[in-house]
């Protein structure tokens, strides 16, 4: 479990906004993690933190459009659910 | 990992441009990166591959670095990375699926079709499942100085969450050690346990003293006098000051080595040694009566110290 400053930390390229704005558009999906008050977090299960670095690729090296990158990213989610399926 | 030469991986020229090096890895990246190439088992070393030559030649530093041999294609190693393709096809406890969620559902139910044979459907990404993790592992520097690393020594540090810690640095301590700190690092998830700490020591460098492997070097300047009729001085060590005794008739760059002042191999137990390299200096100030002593020497050998350099 990684909180979202020390994933911005880790990765180099990231953008805290890029990463903000990822979460709210579902591209990833952390889990919420309540600091008492009203500080909220995300925490990122390895599992998104791995999703993050592969959005970070597609965003920053391969340059893909913010517009673009929902869609992409959902073609390769069917690929994956389709592939899970059928295994 | 086979060191390779990362031009050579990317498939560009020496002289290649800043552009080019970012166009051969985004077309390389496509080709080859493993999340966009989920069936494809070779796929992770290979990006592994380019990853590293792209890290290592997209930075003028360390590319200049390369190119002049000071460092070798394995300078930009990397750690293992986990993909995202070894999570997204899993059915294990961190198995998820984006697509579900989205608005993409086929038609065709082909997807409960299958699982019904082949075995029950995989959680859906919105789920909330009961979530027990390992705490993540945290990680510290801590800088000490150059003697705490080579004698050894105990520190306090205070973690951000406010707890201290007793720290021993190891004798003989290298710059970059990581100690650890077994389940000191950030508190586990529902129950699971916590990580572990990694404290990255960063030993400054001393004014004097310069480590190589096991042994301590120090230049150690001497008087004229001292050189010319021979002097029993005192030299500092890591371990406190010494007397050594400076030969009559030492010269600049004369190395006298002090046994078993240098640091203790943990390994094997044994100390290295202390080299004092000489240095003559002349005198701070005017000496009158050694000037007109040259002056009036005659030296018992003729000696032309540039001789090598000018035939």
């Amino acid at each position: 479990m990684t909180p979202l400053d020390a994933l911005v930390d880790a990765i180099a390229a990231l953008r805290r906004e890029d990463l903000e704005s990822w979460v709210r558009e579902d591209l990833v999906a952390p889990l919420p993690q309540d600091r008492g008050g009203e500080t909220r977090t995300w925490v990122f299960t390895e599992s998104e933190c791995a999703r993050v670095r592969l959005i970070c690729t597609l965003r920053y090296d391969l340059e893909i459009a913010d517009e673009t990158l929902p869609l992409i990213l959902s073609l390769l989610d069917q690929l994956y659910d389709t592939r899970s399926c059928v295994r | 990992m086979p060191v390779t030469d990362p031009y050579e991986t990317l498939g560009i020229a020496r002289t290649a441009t800043a552009k080019e090096i970012k166009a051969a890895f985004r077309k390389l990246t496509r080709a080859h990166h493993p999340d966009l190439h989920p069936g494809d088992p070779g796929a992770a070393e290979r990006f592994r591959d380019i990853s590293v030559a792209h890290d290592l030649l997209a930075d003028p530093e360390t590319r200049r670095r390369f190119d002049a041999g000071e460092i070798d294609a394995s300078g930009a190693e990397r750690p293992q990375q986990r993909f995202y393709r070894d999570f997204a096809e899993g059915s294990g406890p961190g198995a998820s699926s984006h697509a579900r969620q989205e608005g993409f559902e086929s038609d065709v139910d082909l997807e409960d079709f299958l699982s019904g044979i082949f075995r029950g459907k995989t959680g859906g990404r919105r789920q909330q499942k009961e979530f027990r993790a390992r705490g993540q592992d945290a990680r510290y520097t801590l800088p000490i100085t150059f003697l705490e690393a080579t004698t050894g020594a105990t520190r306090t540090i205070t973690l951000p969450d406010g707890h201290a810690l007793k720290l021993t640095i190891p004798e003989g301590a290298e710059d970059r050690q990581l100690l650890r700190l077994k389940g000191q690092g950030m508190p586990g998830y529902g129950g699971g346990p916590a990580g572990d700490a990694y404290v990255e020591l960063q030993v400054e460098p001393h004014a004097f003293f310069h480590r190589k492997d096991d042994n301590i070097h120090l230049e150690v300047p001497v008087t004229l006098k001292e050189a010319v009729l021979g002097a029993r001085i005192e030299v500092p060590t890591i371990s406190g000051p010494v007397a050594v005794t400076v030969p009559a008739g030492s010269n600049t760059g004369r190395t006298l080595r002090l046994r078993e002042k240098g640091i203790r191999n943990r390994k094997t137990g044994l100390r290295g040694h202390q080299f004092v390299t000489l240095k003559v200096v002349l005198p701070d100030g005017e000496e009158p009566d050694l000037a007109k002593f040259l002056e009036g020497w005659k030296p018992a050998h003729t000696q032309n110290p540039r001789k090598e350099m000018l035939s």
